[in-house]
C-alpha cells in the first residue's frame, strides 16, 4: 500500500416531488435519478462485490420517495413505456448506429426493471443490503436539505438534523455518525447541534479549511475538528475537478453521451406524442442518441464502444493523477494525507452518463495501484487523535463559495416567512404541547409543513430560474398549509380528517420521525407550565425607580407601586436601565424591567426619551403574549408616548401621574424642546382616563397653560387605589 | 353590545357620551365603532375622542389609512390582549379572497444572514405600536420621519457598550424592509441598525440585528479566533467566546 488515502463520497438528493396527481413533470426527476444514477451505482457495487469504502449519503426526501408505493409503481410503468418506445423505434427504419444504441437501451431498460423488481421496487433495500455486507458506508442528510446558515433558530436546525437522522434510521436500521450538510453549508454553531445529536463528521468545501483560523498545518490534507468537535472533511478541488468539471474534467470528452440532445426533440410530434405529457408538453425521454462530439451543434451518434474505451482511459488517468498527488504528499504523517472527494451522486449517470461505470473502474485501478480507499468513519477511528481544532467561518460549496445561490434578489422574499414559521413553531410547541392528542399531531404536522417549505431546493431553483414557478408554488403551498393548520389549532377546529388531509397532501416522514420537543425551549417550558397563573397586571412606565431616584417622582412611584402590591395587585414596572443595576428584578408581585436602549449615546433629550419609549413598547409587546395588563399607569412626560400607544393597542385604561409640568418647572420656558414637551403633556391630558396631579398644583393653575378636562384630579393618598375598580372590571372579559 | 353602540352613535351621541351611558371605557366604544364602520364600508376616520380644546394638536397624529375589513381584523387580533390569537399570523387574504403571503407580521424584528464575505442580507419590520409611539413623540406621521440604516463594525467589542470600531449611516427610501448590505469587509463582526433620522440630525436606532461575522476570504494564519478556540478546546473557559449563528430561541424570553 502507498501512503495516503482516498475517500469518495456520493450525496443523493432530490426535493420531495411526490404528487398524488398523475403526470407531474417533476416526478420524472425521480425516474431519471433512479434510471441513470441510483441503479447504475448499485450495479457497480454489485459487480465488484467487495468493500469499496464509498460513502453514500442519501437524503430523507429520496429515502421516502424510494420507499413510496405510488412512486415505485409509477416508475415500473415508466420503464414499461420506455421499453415500448424503444420497441417502436427499433421497428422504424433507423440507421445502423442508431439501431445499435437502441439495442443498448433495450438491454439497459430491461436490466433496470429486473434490478428494480429484484429489490421489490424499494432501492433502500439494495443500499441497506450492500451497507450491511460492508461494501459501502452510508450517511444521510438533514430532513429536507434546509440551508443551515440562513435558519433563524437553533430549534429549526436541530429539527432538520434530528428528523433526518430519525427518518434514515427507520429505513436503514442504524443511526449514522456522519451527516451531509445541505450544500456543504457550514455555519458557526451548527457543529454544536450536530455534536449534541450524535454526529461526529461532515463535509465542507476546501476553502473552509484553507481560510480556517488558525490555518491548519496540513491544509486540506487532513480533516479538522470544528470548535465543538465535529470532524470536517474538506473537498479536494483539484482531484474533484477532474471529475465534475465539464471544462477540465472527464465528462466533457467528445465520446461521452450528450446530455442536452434527446430523442424527443428529434422526432415528429405526431410520432412521439403518445409518450409525452397529455397536455402536449414535450420533455426528455432519457433516450439520448448522440455523443458530445465536440464544440459544435452538429452532434454525431453515440458509439457505445468508444465511450467504454474512454471510461477505461479516464479511470486509469484518474488513478495515475491520484497516485502522483498522494506521492507528492507522501511525507505527511499523523495523519497520513487524505484526499476527500464529495460529489452530488446525480453527477454520475444523470449528468455524466458513463459516471457510475467510471467509478467502478476507478475502484479497480486504485486496487491495482495500491491506493487505499477509506471511509471518513474508518479514518476517524484510526486517526482521531491527530486532528487540529480550528474555527471555520460560514461557507458552502456553492457558486463563489458562500451564500450567493441561496440568498439573492430572486429568492430573498421567502426568508421572512420561513423565520416567522420557525418562531411560531417555538411558540406553538410551548403553548400546545401535550394539550391533547389532536394538538400534538397538529404540532407534528406543522413541523412537517415547515421542513417542506425550508428545503434549500426552492431557493436554489429560484436562483437558476428554471422551473422557478414550481419552486415558488411549492413554497407558497407549504406556507399556506402551515397557516391553515395553525389557525385550526388556535380555533380548536382540529379533527382526524383535517390532520389526515394535511398529511395526505405530502405524505413525507412518519410522525415518529418528527420530535416536537426539538422546538421546545426550557424557558418557554417554565413559562407555560411551571410559572403559574398571575393576576391581571398594572403596567407602570416611569423614568425613575429604585436605584435611580432623582427627586420626588421616583419616591412617589416606588411608594405607589409598593402600596398597590400590598393590596394584592401585580405590577410590571418598566424603567430605563442604569448601569450596575440588574435588567430584571422581582419582589413578590412587583416585576421590575430596566430596559436597555438601542443606543446609549444619543445627545438630544428628545431622542433619548424616544429611545426609552420605543424600548418600553417593544418590551410590552413581548410581554402581552403571556401577561394580561388591565391598565397602564405612566409617570411624568417622558413616558407619555409609549403609554398612549400601548393603551390604544391593548385597549386598556390609561392613568397618568404628573407631579410637575414643563410649564410649572420652567414658567418662562420657550423654544423647540419646551414646545415639544408641552405638546406631549397636553396629549396625555386629552387622552388619559385620569390624570393625577401633584397636591401642590391646582387644576386652575394647570388649566391656564393646558387644555384640561374633568379627567384631571389631585393625587390620591397612597392608601387609595388610583385605579377605578369599576372601570377595570368592566374592561375585563 | 356593538349594535347598541352603533345605534346610539346613529342617534347622534358622541363616543364619550356613549361610553358614559354604557359605562364602558371609551377605547372599547371607539374600537367597536371603528370596526363597525370599516366592516360596513364607511371609511375609517382618525381616532378622535372628542378632545375639548386639544383637538387641533392631537390631529397631528397621522390619520390611519382606510383598511379593508380583512386586514383590520387581523391587526386587531394581533394586538388585542386577553384573547388567544384567533388565527395564524401567516394567514392572509389577497383581494380575490385567496390566501396570500402576508406583507408583514406587525412585529419588531431585524435579522441578518451572510451572503458572502462582502455582503450581508438584512430584513426587518417595525410594529404599528412602535411607529405610533414615534409619531406621538415627534408629532409627525411615521411616513414623514426620514429612515436610515447604520452599519457598525464591532469586531472584538460588545455591542451593548455602544462602542464601535467604525460606523456608516445612510438614508433609506421609505417603505424599505430589506437590504443587501455591500460592500463589507470579510472576517469582521457587524451589527446593523434600522432607525430614523431625527430633526437634530441624530440617528435613532429602532431595531438592531444580532452580531454577525462575515466569512474569512483568505488564509487567517494565527488570527483573532485562534486563542478563543484554544481556550475552549482546553477547557479554560466555560462557554466558547465565539459567535453562535444558531442561538436557541424562546417565544417568551422576556416573561420571567
Amino acid at each position: 500500500m502507498k501512503p495516503g488515502y482516498f475517500s469518495l463520497v456520493l450525496h443523493a438528493h432530490l426535493p420531495y416531488v411526490r404528487h398524488e396527481e398523475k403526470h407531474r413533470l417533476e416526478e420524472r426527476w425521480v425516474y431519471e435519478a433512479i434510471s441513470e444514477t441510483y441503479i447504475p451505482i448499485l450495479w457497480q457495487v454489485d459487480r465488484l462485490q467487495r468493500p469499496l469504502h464509498w460513502t453514500v449519503s442519501i437524503s430523507p426526501p429520496v429515502v421516502e420517495m424510494l420507499a413510496d408505493p405510488l412512486v415505485q409503481d409509477r416508475y415500473v410503468q415508466h420503464l414499461d413505456e420506455m421499453l415500448e418506445l424503444i420497441a417502436i423505434e427499433l421497428a422504424e427504419d433507423r440507421s445502423d448506429q442508431e439501431v445499435e444504441t437502441l439495442h443498448f437501451y433495450h438491454q439497459r431498460y430491461n436490466d433496470l426493471k429486473t434490478t428494480f423488481l429484484h429489490w421489490e421496487k424499494n432501492l433502500n433495500h439494495a443500499f441497506r443490503t450492500y451497507r450491511e455486507q460492508g461494501f459501502i458506508d452510508m450517511v444521510t442528510c438533514t430532513a429536507t436539505h434546509g440551508f443551515n446558515p440562513h435558519l433563524f433558530t437553533e430549534q429549526a436546525a436541530r429539527a432538520e438534523i434530528r428528523t433526518g437522522l430519525n427518518c434514515f434510521e427507520r429505513h436503514y436500521g442504524f443511526r449514522p455518525t456522519g451527516i451531509w450538510l445541505p450544500e456543504c453549508a457550514y455555519t458557526p454553531g451548527v457543529d454544536r447541534i450536530l455534536y449534541e445529536e450524535g454526529v461526529r463528521y461532515t463535509f465542507v468545501d476546501e476553502h473552509a479549511l484553507l481560510d480556517a483560523d488558525p490555518t491548519p498545518d496540513k491544509g486540506i490534507g487532513a480533516p479538522v475538528y470544528s470548535p465543538h468537535g465535529v470532524a470536517l472533511f474538506p473537498r479536494d478541488q483539484i482531484i474533484s475537478g477532474k471529475i465534475w468539471s465539464s471544462m477540465i474534467g472527464y465528462p466533457g470528452h467528445p465520446d461521452y453521451r450528450e446530455f442536452y440532445r434527446d430523442l424527443a426533440y428529434d422526432r415528429d410530434w405526431e410520432y412521439i406524442q403518445a409518450f409525452m405529457h397529455p397536455e402536449g408538453i414535450r420533455f426528455d425521454t432519457g433516450l439520448k442518441m448522440h455523443r458530445i462530439t465536440g464544440d459544435t451543434d452538429e452532434k454525431d451518434y453515440y458509439v457505445r464502444a468508444w465511450a467504454e474505451h474512454q471510461i477505461d482511459n479516464h479511470a486509469l488517468d484518474f488513478a495515475q493523477t491520484l497516485e502522483g498527488h498522494l506521492e507528492a504528499h507522501g511525507g505527511q504523517m499523523f495523519p497520513p494525507f487524505l484526499v476527500t472527494a464529495p460529489f452530488d451522486a446525480e453527477l454520475f449517470g444523470h449528468w455524466w452518463f458513463e459516471g457510475p461505470e467510471f467509478l467502478g473502474k476507478v475502484a479497480e485501478r486504485l486496487e491495482e495501484f495500491g491506493i487505499e480507499t477509506i471511509t471518513p468513519a474508518l479514518f476517524l477511528e484510526r486517526h482521531f487523535q491527530d486532528l487540529e481544532t480550528v474555527h471555520v467561518s460560514m461557507n458552502t460549496w456553492g457558486r463563489k463559495g458562500y451564500g450567493d445561490v441561496w440568498i439573492n434578489e430572486r429568492n430573498e422574499w421567502m426568508l421572512r416567512h420561513l423565520h416567522m414559521m420557525e418562531t411560531q413553531l417555538v411558540k406553538d410547541v410551548a403553548d400546545y404541547r401535550h394539550k391533547s392528542t389532536l394538538a400534538d399531531r397538529a404540532l407534528v404536522q406543522l413541523i412537517r409543513h415547515y421542513v417542506l417549505a425550508v428545503s434549500s431546493d426552492w431557493a436554489f431553483i429560484l436562483d437558476g430560474q428554471t422551473t422557478a414557478q414550481y419552486a415558488a408554488e411549492r413554497f407558497r403551498e407549504h406556507t399556506r398549509l402551515f397557516a391553515e393548520l395553525e389557525t385550526a389549532l388556535y380555533q380548536d377546529k382540529l379533527s382526524d380528517e383535517l390532520l389526515e388531509n394535511h398529511y395526505r397532501a405530502y405524505p413525507f416522514l412518519a410522525d415518529a420521525d418528527i420530535d416536537m420537543d426539538t422546538f421546545l425551549s426550557p424557558h418557554d417550558y417554565y413559562v407555560t407550565t411551571e410559572r403559574g397563573k398571575e393576576g391581571e397586571a398594572i403596567l407602570v412606565l416611569t423614568p425613575e425607580y429604585t436605584g435611580n431616584v432623582i427627586g420626588d417622582l421616583g419616591r412617589r412611584v416606588i411608594d405607589e407601586v409598593e402600596a398597590r402590591a400590598a393590596e394584592g395587585e401585580t405590577v410590571y414596572v418598566l424603567t430605563p436601565l442604569k448601569e450596575g443595576l440588574p435588567e430584571y428584578e422581582r419582589h413578590n408581585q412587583i416585576h421590575v424591567y430596566r430596559v436597555r436602549l438601542t443606543s446609549p449615546f444619543l445627545e438630544h433629550v428628545m431622542n433619548q426619551v424616544a429611545a426609552q419609549n420605543v424600548a418600553y413598547v417593544k418590551l410590552a409587546n413581548e410581554l402581552v403574549d403571556k401577561v394580561v395588563f388591565k391598565a397602564i399607569h405612566q409617570f411624568d412626560w417622558m413616558t407619555i408616548p409609549a403609554a398612549r400607544s400601548l393603551a390604544k393597542s391593548l385597549q386598556v385604561p390609561l392613568y397618568s401621574t404628573m407631579l410637575s409640568f414643563e410649564t410649572t418647572r420652567n414658567p418662562h420656558g420657550h423654544g423647540g424642546l419646551f414646545d415639544a414637551i408641552h405638546r406631549i403633556e397636553n396629549s396625555v391630558l386629552a387622552e388619559a382616563d385620569t390624570v393625577y396631579i401633584c397636591e401642590q398644583l391646582s387644576t386652575e393653575e394647570v388649566g391656564m397653560r393646558y387644555a384640561i378636562g374633568d379627567n384631571v384630579q389631585t393625587c390620591l393618598p397612597l392608601n387609595a387605589s388610583p385605579y377605578e375598580q369599576k372601570r377595570l372590571k368592566k374592561n375585563m372579559k | 353590545m356593538e349594535k347598541k353602540i352603533v345605534s346610539l352613535k346613529q342617534q347622534g351621541l358622541t363616543l364619550k357620551q356613549i361610553a358614559e351611558q354604557l359605562d364602558m371605557p371609551i377605547g372599547k366604544v371607539q374600537y367597536a365603532w371603528r370596526k363597525w364602520r370599516s366592516q360596513n364600508g364607511e371609511p375609517a376616520q382618525p381616532v378622535s375622542i372628542p378632545k375639548r380644546k386639544t383637538e387641533r394638536k392631537t390631529s397631528m397624529i397621522p390619520k390611519p389609512k382606510p383598511v379593508p375589513a380583512s386586514s383590520m381584523k387581523q391587526q386587531v387580533a394581533s394586538t388585542m390582549q386577553h384573547e388567544l390569537p384567533v388565527q395564524s399570523p401567516l394567514l392572509d387574504q389577497g383581494p380575490e379572497g385567496f390566501w396570500k403571503l402576508p406583507d408583514r407580521y406587525n412585529q419588531d424584528l431585524m435579522h441578518a444572514v451572510v451572503q458572502s464575505p462582502n455582503a450581508v442580507y438584512v430584513f426587518w419590520e417595525v410594529s404599528d405600536s412602535v411607529k405610533e409611539t414615534l409619531s406621538m413623540q415627534f408629532m409627525r406621521p411615521w411616513e414623514d420621519l426620514p429612515k436610515g440604516f447604520r452599519i457598525l463594525d464591532i469586531t472584538l467589542l460588545d455591542y451593548a457598550s455602544g462602542h464601535a470600531n467604525r460606523s456608516y449611516t445612510f438614508e433609506l427610501p421609505e417603505m424599505t424592509n430589506s437590504w443587501f448590505v455591500r460592500p463589507l469587509d470579510p472576517n469582521t463582526t457587524y451589527v446593523f441598525e434600522f432607525g430614523i433620522r431625527t430633526m437634530e440630525g441624530e440617528f435613532l436606532p429602532l431595531l438592531a440585528s444580532a452580531p454577525i461575522d462575515t466569512p474569512r476570504a483568505e488564509p487567517a494564519g494565527h488570527g483573532r479566533f485562534a486563542e478563543p478556540v484554544r481556550r475552549w478546546q482546553y477547557g479554560e473557559v466555560e462557554s466558547p467566546e465565539l459567535l453562535d449563528t444558531l442561538p436557541k430561541y424562546s417565544a417568551y424570553r422576556f416573561v420571567r
